[in-house]
């Protein structure tokens, strides 16, 4: 029995899904008879905080005009009091962009052991436990915070968990209060959106991805052939949209857009989670890969090992000769 | 006995390695190949960084370091892209001899913009009835009031018709034969001096190769590079240092078809195994490494002991030798490994193999340092 | 202006095979190439191109034995102008925590304007150093960014931030940035700079030097402790399509008409 609380990100005026995924681990985690928690930053969040209030017991509402975007560094001061009084066996956070820039000055200030992009969490004793990938995925290491009776916070990995379903809690909302002290130290000047590119992948049913593999701008044009027989829309991992060969509004992954495809066709990408992690719903996933040991052919449906440029246009070609 | 390279060597392998990762583009290397075009921008930028004459003193553009910091970068950028690494180790071609025995204004003028990667040096030495035998030449020169006068063809030449000047070994006592000749260093606009490429070859093809012709070529006196009389043996120092940067250009090549060699056994399953597991592969693969460090060992070695100011005739002979054949052989089978794809020109082994072979011909064929390796062994027991 | 900036040395992953050690606790070195740590190495370039814009010290750091003493001689080569090992048997197997209250206690003797440290690293991957060296400082941080000026005692950093966004914000100095990737692109390491830093001296310290405990630092001061290294279970496997190329694609163009994806 144990009490978890479980830090809400939200995207814009809406939660982010993540949310439902740290749910069920909080649920997992506090076990029979355990409380979960939640706490949600914002201006004007009611709306959230009873969304939320659906599937966590409690909710802590910190609604105030300078929470209004959202600060790794201004948000945990307005935690603190909160993790401070104690009383959260373990406190979750997903591991994106915000989790990044909130957990570790948060975990510091609150005297809690840190576990960091988590694949999964247990009780070892009293102590937080969790596996996490190590070097590029190639590698789990198990951890445990170390004993004390602070709790332990933890990020974890999206996808790692299932998302709970709709809930029927019926928790209760608290409206929590910013500390005296709440002095946020980040000006926000602007937000720049990706530039909209000819399509939004969000809303694509098929797409084809393109990764590292492809090598060179030649190569992109293969894909494009492939995509274009398919029907499908085009996106890419990091490293292509890095090069500058696609624009940002096409990457997929926990520091790009998030998608929900049907069918995903996954070109030279090596699977990362971070690119993974964009990749939302079950969508049928095809892999093209040279390399058998890719972590792609670990979460794709069916692949092909093989150059490229080679299957590339040969399946293209027989996609087009199936078509008539 | 130390092994051990020093931190500064280390770092300069390592600046050397991250340099060439990140520029060598192999799409560029096979467009310049088919081009017939020199890697002008990478050259500029490898020179801006200090990378092409490390080994010249700092009073000439250089970065005052020796020749085993100048095999470290060319086995990495070789190593890399065979074809670039290849041409940026020859864009200084024969610029040691003004290093070595020109005058101060020569250096001056010549060695900084090659240093910079601004002007690419070519050096004239081979004739047409003259290759491995240059104990007389048919390309003279002749004293004409403060000029010489230079007449002749030299082919085989590196670098010619991009180079901004040339070291041209000329007869200028006829009588004398070998003791007769005399290194002159001819800008590429001197009137007179005519350039023609001579297509493609089996390698290399980003370094131009070609004929000059030399038809009353008119250069100051003060062109003369050294003693006058002395070229012949100035042209055999000069290749103690330059056939250790070509056994270094043979280890990079050769290291390089290793690596992707190996990387495809790693990844290649047939038969429902990877291939790395089966023995055959796994003899291959150490043979290749065996031979590999041979290689590396007696390249290092001999440029140790040239840095040591002992340059070896011999040992220098025995690692251009072993170390062009090492390449030849490592990247057949390197080839072998891959199959039918690194027969294919998209496959870098292909063009490793062809890049390879010209470290067992250019100064000085495998023969050559055969005769001298043992000429000078039995000399000694007589 | 003085800069400070965190750096560490990482096994390359890219084409190396991996094996756990055989304490279960760490990977076999013997193999394995190593190199500064990618996104430490954006830390350095903007360290370096802040110092040129606005003349000041940069001061490379690394936790690490004489090994990592070459990620430190690579700053330097690259622009830094000193560098710090803080090198102590005590600090072994540290996590994150104990890392950053080793750098910590460095780095409050020195004068600071702008800590940078990498936002992630390639091996131990919890990206939770800067954040934790911040709190630490008790300074302004902001993670993963993409762009960096500084200005008038503030600095305006443009961040990667929920929902695929960048946000540009603006913290008054001395703050910490966590350096991502599109920050920049580093430069490379010039012979040139390699010769002008050969004979820097690197200083180095213990954990008493800094004034810390044994049991402060290291695997003793960790809030972590790492159980032990596994390989990922196995999971689901794709189904790969073997045989000829045209085999290949045509069982794939009939899975695609399965799933109705054509």
């Amino acid at each position: 029995m144990k009490q978890v609380l479980v830090i809400a990100e939200r995207r814009g005026a809406v939660l982010d899904e993540g949310v439902f995924e740290l749910l069920t681990a909080a649920r997992a985690l506090a076990g029979g008879g355990g409380r979960v928690a939640a706490a949600v930053l914002g201006h004007g969040i009611g709306g959230l905080a009873a969304e939320l209030a659906r599937g966590f017991d409690r909710v802590f509402a910190f609604d105030d005009e300078r929470l209004a975007e959202p600060d790794g560094d201004g948000d945990a001061q307005a935690l603190l009091p909160l993790l401070a009084r104690g009383g959260f066996d373990a406190v979750l956070l997903a591991h994106g962009n915000l989790g990044i820039d909130l957990a570790p000055g948060l975990s510091v200030r609150a005297g809690m052991p840190l576990l960091a992009d988590c694949l999964e969490l247990h009780w070892a004793g009293q102590s937080l436990a969790g596996t996490r990938a190590v070097y590029g995925g190639k590698v789990h290491a198990r951890v445990v915070a170390a004993a004390g009776g602070t709790g332990a916070m933890a990020t974890v990995r999206g996808g790692a968990f299932a998302p709970a379903g709709p809930g029927t809690v019926a928790g209760e909302v608290v409206a929590a209060a910013l500390p005296a002290e709440f002095a946020p130290r980040r000006r926000p000047l602007r937000t720049l959106r990706p530039e909209a590119g000819e399509v939004d992948i969000t809303q694509s049913e098929r797409l084809v991805a393109v990764g590292r593999g492809i090598e060179d701008e030649d190569g992109l044009q293969l894909v494009r052939g492939l995509a274009a027989a398919l029907g499908a829309d085009l996106c890419a991992s990091r490293p292509v949209v890095d090069k500058g060969w696609l624009p940002r509004s096409c990457q997929v992954g926990t520091s790009g857009v998030t998608v929900r495809p049907k069918l995903y066709v996954a070109v030279g990408i090596s699977g990362s989670f971070q690119h993974m992690g964009g990749i939302k719903g079950s969508p049928f996933v095809v892999a093209i890969n040279k390399d058998r040991a890719a972590p792609i052919f670990g979460v794709a449906d069916v692949g092909i090992v093989g150059d490229l440029s080679e299957v590339v246009p040969a399946l293209e070609a027989a996609i087009e000769e199936q078509k008539g | 006995m130390d092994f051990e390279l020093s931190k500064v060597q280390k770092d300069i392998q390592k600046a050397a390695r991250k340099f060439a990762k990140g520029e060598f583009d192999k799409e560029l290397a096979r467009e310049l190949e088919h081009k017939h075009e020199f890697p002008r921008e990478i050259c500029r930028k490898a020179g801006e960084l200090g990378f092409l004459g490390l080994h010249y003193p700092r009073e000439y553009g250089g970065q005052g370091y020796g020749c085993l910091e100048n095999v470290l970068v060319i086995e990495e950028f070789c190593r890399q892209d065979s074809s670039i690494g290849s041409a940026a180790m020859l864009c200084g071609f024969a610029a040691e001899t003004v290093l070595r025995f020109g005058t101060a204004e020569q250096k001056q003028r010549c060695l900084p913009p090659v240093a910079e990667g601004k002007a690419i040096f070519g050096g004239a030495i081979t004739e047409p009835d003259h290759g491995s035998d240059i104990t007389s030449l048919a390309t003279t020169a002749v004293v004409d009031g403060d000029h010489w006068r230079i007449n002749g063809t030299k082919t085989f030449i590196s670098n010619a018709g991009i180079a901004g000047n040339y070291m041209v070994l000329c007869q200028t006592d006829p009588a004398a034969a070998h003791r007769g000749q005399s290194m002159l260093l001819v800008p590429a606009d001197a009137p007179g001096l005519t350039v023609s490429d001579l297509g493609r070859k089996m390698g290399i093809n980003l370094t131009p190769t070609g004929e000059l012709t030399f038809k009353d070529v008119r250069v100051p006196l003060a062109n003369l590079i050294g003693e006058r009389g002395k070229g012949f043996y100035q042209v055999l120092q000069f290749f103690d240092e330059s056939r250790i940067a070509v056994a270094a250009q043979a280890l990079g090549i050769a290291q390089g078809a290793f690596d992707r060699a190996l990387a495809h056994t790693r990844q290649r399953e047939q038969f429902g195994q990877k291939i790395a597991a089966m023995q055959v592969s796994q003899h291959k693969i150490a043979d290749m490494a065996i031979e590999l460090e041979l290689c590396r060992l007696i390249t290092y070695k001999a440029a140790w002991t040239f840095d040591q100011g002992k340059p070896d005739s011999v040992l220098t002979a025995m690692a251009k030798c072993h170390a062009g054949r090492t390449a030849v052989e490592v990247c057949d089978e390197a080839m072998q490994k891959l199959g039918g794809y690194g027969y294919m020109a998209d496959h870098d082994v292909e063009r490793c193999y062809r890049d390879a072979k010209i470290t067992e011909l250019y100064e000085g064929t495998r023969e050559i340092q055969k005769h001298t390796i043992g000429r000078a062994l039995t000399g000694r027991l007589q | 202006m003085d800069i400070i900036v965190c750096i560490k040395r990482v096994p390359d992953l890219a084409e190396a095979g991996l094996e756990i050690a055989a304490d279960g606790r760490g990977l076999r070195t013997e193999d394995l190439d190593f190199d500064i740590n990618e996104w430490d190495d954006y830390a350095v370039e903007a360290a370096v191109r802040l110092k040129e814009q606005h003349g000041g010290v940069v001061t490379a750091i690394t936790v690490g034995d004489e090994d990592a003493e070459e990620v430190l001689r690579r700053a330097l080569a690259m622009g830094a102008d000193q560098a710090i090992l803080l090198d102590d048997a005590a600090f072994a197997g540290a996590d994150p925590f104990a890392i950053a209250t080793a750098l910590h206690a460095c780095i409050r003797s020195l004068p600071f304007d702008v800590v940078l440290c990498g936002a992630v690293t390639s091996d131990g991957a919890s990206g939770q150093v800067g954040g934790m060296l911040a709190a630490l400082l008790d300074v302004p941080q902001v993670a993963l960014a993409t762009g960096l000026e500084v200005d008038g005692g503030r600095a305006r950093v443009r961040h990667e931030v929920e929902g695929g966004l960048e946000r540009e914000v603006e913290v008054a100095l001395p703050c910490l940035i966590t350096a991502q990737s599109g920050l920049n692109q580093p430069r490379y390491v010039s012979i040139r700079g390699i010769r002008k830093v050969a004979d820097v001296a690197i200083a180095a310290r213990s954990a008493g030097d800094l004034g810390l405990a044994a049991t402060a630092v290291g695997e003793a001061g960790s809030r972590v402790r790492l159980e032990g290294l596994l390989l990922p279970p196995a999971g689901k496997r794709a189904e790969i399509l073997e045989g000829s190329l045209d085999a290949a694609v045509a069982t794939l163009v009939e899975r695609l008409r399965e799933r109705g994806g054509l």
